[in-house]
């Protein structure tokens, strides 16, 4: 009885995933495979060797994989702190207008990353908005996207903007899903509001943030538009992360072999990325 | 605030007071920060060129309403079309998502494929969330075209579905994964088949979850550009991110009318989740109980 | 470089051409209209060929045609799309035309091209930046294998055809004719006690010198030097000026690296000098930025290009409507004596597999007749025609007071590498530039760094080069 039930449900269990899979084959793995098949064979010929031999000798393409590093660790901590400080302080706000405020702290996460670059661009000219701001601060005019030492600060900064939201609602959600008793019953054994907060409140988050931040890292690997509008990879580099510079590599030189290569080594880069950050700091710091 | 999160045994009342004052000037800061950066576009949209970039910005500027009457008179290409297209490619976009990857959630939940497989659709899902959408557009390209689907809805729709799709099975699943599997055990007991216990079981309970994710997909393919800029040529297929970065054009950025292109793009999505903000939230978190 | 397909592509057609194809005779009043249009265009100046005489023949006997174009997003399209109209008027066809930003238009058009797509009849492009992969590769159809008889009017300025040939074969033909212009406050100049605008770099550091007031502040010449080519095409006027180049030679064979000679160095250094007096955020000013600063009265001017006249005197876009004045760019002291302005002309040109060719050049060859420049440049595009240009009408109205630099710069117009790897040696450039220009790294090592991996290409690419000069302080 129960070995047909298996049977049955293995073939039940297929036909739920065979439009999905055909989907995939389709769509995506065709694709794929032709991206691999154009980094492995430029001009009939196999080009695969020559171009290892390219990358490891492409100075571009390694301070771009460190630029890309740097952008995504800044900005990712950067949102999930952000995200869990808004989360935590605008959780159990009561009122009429508490779910207004909820919403309206959505705002950024639903612009396209292109409108949010070109917003950004405007706000940070020398007579934009920010400077403004700076110059009644006494903190004087900076020149946020030129100036290769703030270049990169800044756009990791329009990366926290826009994407602290969305982290925020995953987070608001784990904790609005949280059971009560732990906590209660720490509180009734006298636990300190911090000693609260890292043993029982951040454990229990720990599923939110581990899903929160495999979309994050993922995402910021491929951050795009946004840069390629307000520097488009510079000052001199200072900006091109690895997404950029196989923008240029396939649609400005037109080479896209060596394109499809370097999007297939961005992908291995992301995936093994957060991997590493998911087993080793999500898991360590709760 | 703070009560329950922080404990309240230890604390002195004006400690208390100060930090829930703290609490309350913390929220404004964060408002303001999320808010003048689009209120000022929004402010944008109603200037001239001239008055957009002076310091101090001048507030006071009598509003002009040009931009948004271009906008829809076609000036500066078929706005209306683009929204039109944007509604139908997004509704149909999720809507397959949602169709083709519920099922494929509730399998992979129920272990109801071999190990093996799942494992390698889960990670087939993840490396192709990973792509990013600029190397996949000129596959698509080619084979769109090759299908004569160049710059029609249907590519656009298809296309998506390497965004959304892995999105929709990793968040149905978790939610699925939350359902106990007692309850399905019992439909089956009561002589339910596996289906039909997810129809009826299963699903009424993950609304909210199922809800949240539509309208986290709808937000990732209305405000895509990649894919429909590449896979598109003219208002018959073209959205609204197409429309709005036609206005970044050679030697001059026409802010103004592209913030107001930005503004009417933006307001469905807004309209859209002030509104469900509390069942969105809701959604996630029956979802994601630690 | 070519993006090799497997397997075999089958031929399609778009939807919306066949369905133009069959649509249904014009009625008997636009028939002699037509007819009558095309005469007096066909008449008006320009020598009459086989192919203005069949696009007559054509408008008479034929249905009207639709022409599928191409244009990438500019401010001139509506001047573009404004002689698209006129022809419409004049012979009945009409015009599919599709825009895509810069270097999604590039990528299209190259794909396309490739593909042997059949959906374009003509389309509008950069030659000097990204040319030569079409002519090279022969994506596009030379002018004279559609009409043998073709000649290049007298009138149409020479720069403006050479930028459209390789090789000695015309490929494209020139429709707006952006150059590079110095754009500057003539009332703050008078002002300052000058008779003129400066016209050495030399002048421009005394007129910088008394103009720029950092306090308030106003700039004086802007510098623009954003990581997306304007530096190289700012720099190239003073390289070009002091008698430097790129490479040995524009369109090779020898592609030896000449950007750190004596000349060029010299070059560089003009330009270097005037950076004092360009505001602090120069590293990220395009274009766009550029005309901001001067239209909001904030800088003296900047060199920039000469489609963004438009702006000067709009009171949405101008401050200062009607105090921007327009002239050559500098002369680099001690260098050629002359200006040499770089060319940025955008010109039209037919894909290989172009269904309607012989129509889209007939539309071609009429925008470029003096009646249609002349309506041209009225609208506000940038006539690439002489007389034109000297037109006593046109010139009486002030909002073409900029026609006479347009005029001289475009005569002195000079041409960037016909190479088909030129976006990509100027990616290898444009930062050692960008760090000589911000002060990161000296002029001599940047330009020596450039050297090196300019040439790595080149011979990674198989462009034939020799030894080349280092560059020395």
């Amino acid at each position: 009885m129960a070995e047909s039930r298996e049977k049955g449900s293995q073939r039940t269990g297929i036909l739920l995933l065979l439009p999905a899979g055909i989907l995939i084959s389709a769509l995506m793995i065709y694709p794929v495979g032709h991206m691999v098949g154009m980094a492995a064979v430029q001009d009939g010929k196999f080009a695969a060797s020559r171009w290892g031999i390219l990358l490891y000798r492409d100075g571009v393409f390694w301070r771009a994989l460190w630029n890309t590093l740097i952008f995504v660790v800044t900005s990712v901590t950067g949102e999930m702190i952000a995200g869990l400080v808004f989360a935590l302080l605008l959780w159990e706000i009561r009122g009429p207008l508490a779910n207004t405020i909820r919403g309206l702290i959505l705002l950024p996460s639903m612009l396209s990353p292109a409108v949010v670059g070109i917003v950004w661009l405007l706000l940070f000219y020398p007579f934009g908005l920010v400077n403004w701001g700076a110059t009644l601060l006494g903190i004087g005019r900076l020149q946020y996207l030129a100036d290769p030492r703030l270049a990169m600060a800044s756009i990791v900064f329009v990366d926290i903007w826009q994407w602290t939201p969305f982290v925020f609602i995953f987070i608001l959600a784990g904790l609005t899903g949280m059971p009560a008793e732990p906590r209660e019953a720490a509180l009734v054994d006298g636990a300190s509001g911090w000693q609260l907060f890292r043993y029982i409140t951040l454990p229990l988050l720990r599923p939110t943030l581990a899903v929160a931040l495999m979309f994050r890292v993922i995402d910021a690997f491929r951050a795009f538009d946004k840069i390629l509008i307000m520097t488009n990879g510079g000052p001199a580099e200072a900006t091109t992360i690895l997404s950029i510079y196989l923008y240029k590599v396939s649609f400005h030189y037109q080479n896209w072999s060596y394109g499809a290569l370097l999007a297939l080594v961005l992908i291995a880069v992301t995936l093994v990325f957060q991997w590493t950050y998911d087993t080793f700091v999500i898991r360590k710091v709760a | 605030m703070g009560r329950t999160l922080f404990g309240h045994g230890s604390m002195r009342r004006w400690r208390r007071l100060l930090l829930a004052g703290l609490g309350r000037i913390a929220i404004v800061v964060i408002l303001l920060y999320t808010l003048i950066p689009i209120l000022w576009v929004v402010a944008i949209s109603f200037r001239d060129p001239v008055r957009t970039m002076t310091i101090p910005p001048e507030i006071l500027v009598r509003p002009t309403f040009r931009h948004y009457q271009d906008l829809f008179s076609a000036v500066w290409g078929d706005f209306t079309a683009y929204y039109i297209n944007t509604l139908i490619v997004c509704g149909l976009a999720v809507l397959l998502s949602l169709a083709v990857g519920m099922p494929a959630a509730f399998g992979l939940s129920r272990d109801m494929v071999r190990r093996r497989w799942s494992t390698i659709f889960l990670g087939t899902m993840t490396i192709i969330y990973a792509i990013p959408p600029i190397s996949l557009a000129i596959p698509f390209y080619d084979i769109f075209s090759d299908l004569g689907l160049f710059d029609t809805k249907t590519a656009l729709v298809l296309a998506y579905q390497s965004r959304v799709l892995p999105f929709v099975v990793w968040m149905m699943k978790t939610f699925f994964d939350e359902i106990p599997r007692e309850l399905d055990d019992a439909g089956m007991v009561d002589g339910l088949t596996r289906v039909q216990v997810a129809w009826r079981i299963v699903l009424p309970l993950c609304v909210p979850g199922t809800f949240a994710t539509a309208v986290f997909c709808l937000i990732l393919v209305w405000n895509d550009l990649p894919l429909a800029l590449v896979l598109t040529n003219t208002p018959r297929a073209q959205t609204l991110t197409v429309g709005i970065v036609s206005f970044v054009q050679e030697n001059v950025t026409l802010w103004n009318p592209m913030s107001a292109a930005a503004v009417v793009a933006l307001v469905p999505i807004v309209f859209f989740v002030l509104l469900i903000q509390r069942r969105l939230v809701q959604g996630f978190g029956t979802g994601l109980k630690g | 470089m070519r993006h090799e397909r497997e397997g075999k592509r089958p031929k399609s057609v778009p939807p919306d051409v066949q369905a133009a194809k069959g649509r249904m005779g014009i009625p008997r009043r636009r028939f002699i209209q037509a007819i009558g249009g095309a005469a007096v265009a066909a008449g008006i100046g320009t020598p009459v060929s086989w192919s203005t005489l069949r696009a007559v023949a054509y408008a008479g006997t034929t249905p009207a045609k639709e022409l599928s174009a191409a244009l990438s997003l500019g401010p001139w399209n509506a001047s573009v799309e404004y002689l698209f109209k006129k022809y419409g008027e004049a012979t009945g066809t009409t015009f599919k035309t599709t825009k895509a930003p810069y270097m999604e238009h590039y990528r299209r058009m190259v794909q396309a091209m490739q593909r042997q797509d059949t959906s374009y009849d003509f389309m509008i492009i950069d030659p000097a930046m990204y040319g030569t992969i079409f002519f090279k590769n022969k994506l596009v159809t030379p002018i004279r294998e559609i009409d043998p008889a073709w000649r290049p009017d007298p009138n149409l300025i020479e720069p403006h055809i050479k930028v459209g040939t390789y090789e000695g074969i015309v490929y494209a033909l020139p429709i707006v004719g952006n150059t590079q212009l110095l754009f500057y406050r003539s009332d703050i100049t008078r002002a300052a006690g000058f008779a003129g605008p400066p016209k050495t770099v030399n002048e421009m550091i005394e007129v910088n010198k008394k103009v720029t007031d950092p306090n308030k502040p106003f700039y004086g010449c802007i510098l623009p030097a954003k990581a997306n080519y304007d530096i190289i095409y700012t720099s190239l006027a003073y390289v070009k000026g002091a008698g430097g180049d790129i490479f040995a030679t524009e369109s090779g064979p020898d592609w030896t690296i000449r950007f750190t000679s004596p000349e060029s160095v010299k070059g560089f250094k003009a330009w270097l000098s005037l950076r004092p007096w360009s505001p602090p955020d120069s590293a990220n000013v395009h274009w766009a930025e550029l005309m901001n600063y001067i239209l909001t009265d904030r800088a003296w001017g900047g060199l920039t290009v000469a489609a963004q006249v438009f702006q000067i005197d709009d009171p949405q876009f101008s401050k200062v409507p009607g105090k921007i004045d327009v002239t050559m760019p500098l002369i680099v002291d001690g260098g050629t004596g002359k200006s040499a302005p770089i060319l940025g002309t955008w010109s039209m040109a037919i894909p290989l597999r172009a269904p309607n060719k012989a129509e889209a050049l007939a539309f071609m060859k009429w925008a470029l007749t003096a009646e249609r420049q002349r309506e041209f440049a009225a609208q506000g595009g940038i006539a690439v025609r002489r007389d034109v240009l000297v037109d006593p009408t046109l010139m009486r109205d002030p909002k073409n007071r900029w026609f006479a630099a347009e005029l001289e710069s475009s005569t002195l117009g000079q041409l960037r590498p016909q190479m088909e790897h030129w976006i990509e040696v100027q990616d290898r450039m444009v930062p050692y530039l960008q760090k000589a220009f911000t002060n990161e790294m000296p002029l001599a090592a940047a330009l020596n760094g450039a050297a090196k991996e300019v040439k790595e290409l080149l011979d990674r690419y198989g462009y034939k080069n020799g030894p080349y000069e280092p560059a020395k302080e």
